[in-house]
């Protein structure tokens, strides 16, 4: 942060993590207070599934709207690597619906499969699409410093890569990754104590859907996705015409897709059609992950909501470098929780 | 009592030419599903299913108290009495069933798997017969005479050789030999003393043969049931009465069997379903799967899991009557719409058809399903959708890899699903139905939720310098800024809303 601040002046802090590996699970976000040197800063612990960092970031945005504090932090952090295997499959599955999903032999691959196997029931092959979200994602992330992958992949290699769940192949797929990612969120007038460029959060939204994809009206939209930024457009008081970047929730390649249409981007059976036109490209008309999204940058589940408002700080105040989206002032975070369970959107602008 | 209805389940699978158990089958499996087909048997012109039984009866080879199979039959009725027993009893039973006098409908079950004998090279025909025995006219069968046998090898003494010529002998009314066909359980008996007999039944010369039941070997478990299948088989060429000499630990009894009035069959397999062939990996790593530890999987405690077989065994739920939808396990208040006003129901087993499928790869299931890395895997998992309008997630089983498309319609059968605690879990899975074309009609979406307002919450922006103060009796708190510059609360004071007094009157900005 460019002015610093003292530990002592942040009056809240919440901790998004899943618990996924590492071994402090229970009351975890004391830790908090601890390592920030602020002894007896309050301090919760949230969970979302890998909605948690969007949920850490709106309620931060709660709390200091309704004044209950006026600097929180909202911290992210998920080390999934330091667990044996078999317990990050069984992992990658709780947060998917244990009563009918896991029993019939789902994890997560599987679920976002099926939402893409009736996708190409409805609207044709998937697959020339999926492997442009891929792309394209890859290509960001080699210009991102902080993403887990930093290397361009082919077509080729996309093709060639193993399935995991048909239609999914590895390369739709985002990997198991460790990371962490922190927010610092502050009264409207009290921001530039601490930066010259403040990001203002214009609008805050959650919403839910059913946990398990077998219950939701559609197979091939996120109800909570279209919940969120209905009430975050609403808020904010402008279109979405007006939003010139997206950090989308890509856990897999169809999840992006999704995402496209259940924001409002494009019609329903589009989305395939504008990545491989190159829309959402970081030079297109409407650049979708610029960070390299979940799939390359990575996906430590209680992190990623706020790893995608780090992006979107860093975009809007022109730090980006190689990977900036040129002038661009307003953006929008999506973040899912599990296959859809959860959703946060949040708006922003500089 | 006479046998008014058969059914026979052979599985899917075969390993060197012999019909054996799938990775997720077993004899429970086996059983229910047996039980599941004899209640649909019905004759020319019936009613889709059987009468409710009284009393159901389940032979299997190692019976065991705890394994539901009341619950996993989906008979429906309070007064039905469920019994198991051994395999080995069954001989036993059906005699006494059938030489006693009805009291209403009863139905004997036999199912016989291989167990976990993974190493075994030779694996007996596994599958399942079921029975129904009522008062009504159908296949009649009881000894005519018994005889104290010595075993194998031993050559008859010439007496019994005598009598039982002479009873195999024996004339109808019409001059004919009363039995059409003999049935040993025997075969190297029959070839050695009594060379004339046909050994097997036999038709008019030129006449097309059903095949005899897999199970109808001699020394078989199942055999008795299997004889009474090839029975009725036969009699549908002509050959109403036929010899059943048997074979029993110190006695051979010589059985008449006589089909006086139609017995409906019920098996498989349908036209156009695939043979699986089971590869010998694939076979042995039966033997390997641990029961004893809880998995790495999600742990769902058997209490929990007990609880849950209304619902995942004989879908029912609840129905709610605002909006229509379903709820699998029973609600209170509809999952959907909120409403009160839900109903006891259950969803249909027929119609079922695939809206998604996936083939999941090894490495992608849930550790739960790691036992099925040599036998099963890559297993397929589809959405299945119900015409009342209701979706599960259901794995998909006995259908090769790949095969299975949106549109397909299936069949819910009951499986093993994983090992927990020492023992099976079981659970519904979809099979493939060759027999009913793929339809390629699109599927609707379901009825979405009840518009209303956007139930998501959202937080405005942080509202506009304020113009009044509030004075405070205690700590200080922030000052509102005038020119956007404005200091944070001191850290000594605790966080929360100030405490709450009555504000005086605002001064002037």
């Amino acid at each position: 942060m460019d002015r610093g601040i003292a530990p002592s002046e942040i009056r809240l802090g919440i901790l998004a993590t899943v618990g996924f590996g590492g071994w402090q699970l229970g009351n975890v976000s004391s830790c908090l207070a601890e390592e920030l040197g602020a002894p007896g800063l309050p301090t919760v612990r949230l969970e979302n599934a890998c909605a948690s960092g969007g949920t850490a970031l709106f309620e931060a945005a709660r709390a200091v709207h309704s004044g209950l504090a006026d600097v929180v932090l909202a911290a992210g952090v998920e080390k999934m690597t330091d667990c044996p295997s078999p317990r990050r499959r069984y992992w990658l599955g709780v947060s998917g619906d244990t009563e009918w999903e896991r029993p019939a032999g789902l994890t997560f691959a599987g679920v976002y499969a099926l939402m893409a196997s009736r996708y190409e029931a409805l609207y044709g092959p998937v697959e020339e699409a999926l492997c442009a979200v891929a792309l394209k994602n890859h290509a960001n992330g080699a210009h991102n410093p902080l993403a887990h992958f930093q290397r361009p992949i082919s077509r080729d290699q996309y093709y060639a890569s193993p399935p995991v769940a048909d239609p999914l192949r590895l390369y739709d797929c985002c990997p198991v990754s460790d990371g962490a990612a922190a927010v610092l969120v502050a009264r409207d007038d009290l921001a530039r104590r601490y930066t010259d460029t403040p990001v203002r959060i214009e609008a805050s939204a959650l919403a839910t859907d059913t946990l398990a994809l077998q219950d939701r009206r559609s197979l091939t939209s996120l109800e909570s996705t279209r919940r969120a930024v209905k009430g975050a457009l609403q808020s904010w008081g402008r279109e979405l015409t007006s939003l010139q970047m997206f950090e989308v929730h890509d856990c897999f390649t169809i999840a992006e897709l999704l995402a496209l249409e259940d924001l409002g981007l494009v019609a329903r059976g589009e989305a395939g059609k504008l990545t491989q036109e190159g829309e959402t490209a970081r030079d297109g008309r409407r650049p979708v992950n610029p960070s390299g999204g979940l799939k390359a940058k990575g996906h430590p589940l209680g992190a990623t909501g706020l790893a995608q408002a780090h992006e979107v700080f860093e975009q809007l105040r022109g730090r980006c470098g190689p990977r900036q989206v040129p002038g661009v002032e307003t953006a929008l975070a999506h973040n899912v929780g599990g296959s859809g369970g959860t959703c946060t959107v949040h708006i922003f602008s500089v | 009592m006479n046998v008014v209805a058969l059914a026979q389940v052979i599985p899917r699978y075969v390993r060197y030419g012999v019909p054996v158990e799938g990775p997720d089958e077993d004899a429970f499996t086996l059983a229910v599903e047996a039980a599941r087909r004899l209640g649909t048997v019905r004759g020319e012109g019936g009613s889709p299913s059987r009468p409710l039984p009284r009393r159901v009866s389940f032979f299997v080879p190692r019976p065991s108290k705890e394994i539901p199979f009341g619950d996993a039959s989906d008979l429906r009725g309070e007064s039905i009495e469920f019994e198991v027993h051994g395999l080995a009893d069954l001989p036993l039973a059906l005699t006494e069933r059938l030489t006693g006098t009805a009291g209403g409908e009863e139905w004997l079950i036999a199912s016989l798997d291989n167990g976990e004998t993974g190493g075994s090279s030779h694996a007996a025909p596994a599958g399942a017969m079921a029975a129904a025995l009522s008062g009504d006219p159908g296949l009649v069968a009881g000894e005519m005479r018994s005889f104290p046998w010595k075993g194998r090898g031993h050559p008859l003494d010439p007496g019994l050789r005598t009598t039982l010529a002479s009873m195999l002998s024996v004339r109808a009314s019409d001059g004919q030999p009363w039995a059409q066909a003999y049935r040993w359980d025997d075969e190297s008996l029959a070839r050695t003393f009594f060379p004339g007999t046909a050994i097997s039944s036999s038709g008019a010369p030129g006449s097309p043969s059903p095949p005899p039941s897999p199970f109808s070997r001699p020394g078989y478990p199942l055999r008795p049931l299997a004889v009474l299948w090839d029975a009725v088989q036969d009699s549908a060429r002509g050959i109403r009465r036929s010899m059943w000499i048997r074979l029993e630990p110190h006695r051979l009894s010589v059985w008449g069997i006589h089909v006086d009035a139609p017995v409906p069959l019920g098996g498989n397999p349908r036209p156009g379903e695939p043979v699986i062939a089971v590869e010998d990996a694939a076979w042995r790593s039966r033997s390997r799967v641990a029961l004893s530890s809880v998995s790495e999987g999600a742990y769902v405690s058997g209490d929990r899991y007990r609880s849950g077989w209304a619902g995942h065994w004989r879908l029912e739920g609840t129905r709610c009557r605002r909006c229509g939808r379903y709820a699998l396990a029973a609600t209170d208040v509809c999952r959907f719409c909120g409403s009160p006003e839900v109903e006891p129901s259950q969803l249909s087993r027929e119609g079922a058809r695939l809206e998604a499928i996936t083939t999941i790869h090894k490495g992608a299931q849930p550790t739960e399903f790691d036992w099925m890395e040599d036998s099963a895997l890559p297993y397929q998992v589809g959405l299945v959708r119900f015409p009342e309008g209701h979706r599960l997630s259901l794995q998909i089983t006995d259908t090769p890899p790949g095969s299975a498309r949106p549109g397909d319609a299936v069949e819910l059968v009951l499986r093993r699903i994983y090992p927990q605690e020492g023992s099976w879990r079981y659970g519904l899975k979809a099979v493939v139905r060759r027999d009913i074309p793929r339809d390629g009609t699109p599927v609707e979406d379901l009825p979405g939720p009840p518009e209303g307002p956007s139930p998501s919450s959202t937080s405005p922006p942080p509202a506009p310098v304020r113009r009044t103060r509030r004075v405070r009796k205690s700590s200080p708190s922030p000052k509102p800024p005038e020119g956007g510059e404005g200091e944070p609360s001191r850290p000594e004071e605790p966080l929360g809303p100030p405490p709450s007094v009555p504000p005086e009157a605002p001064s002037p900005g």
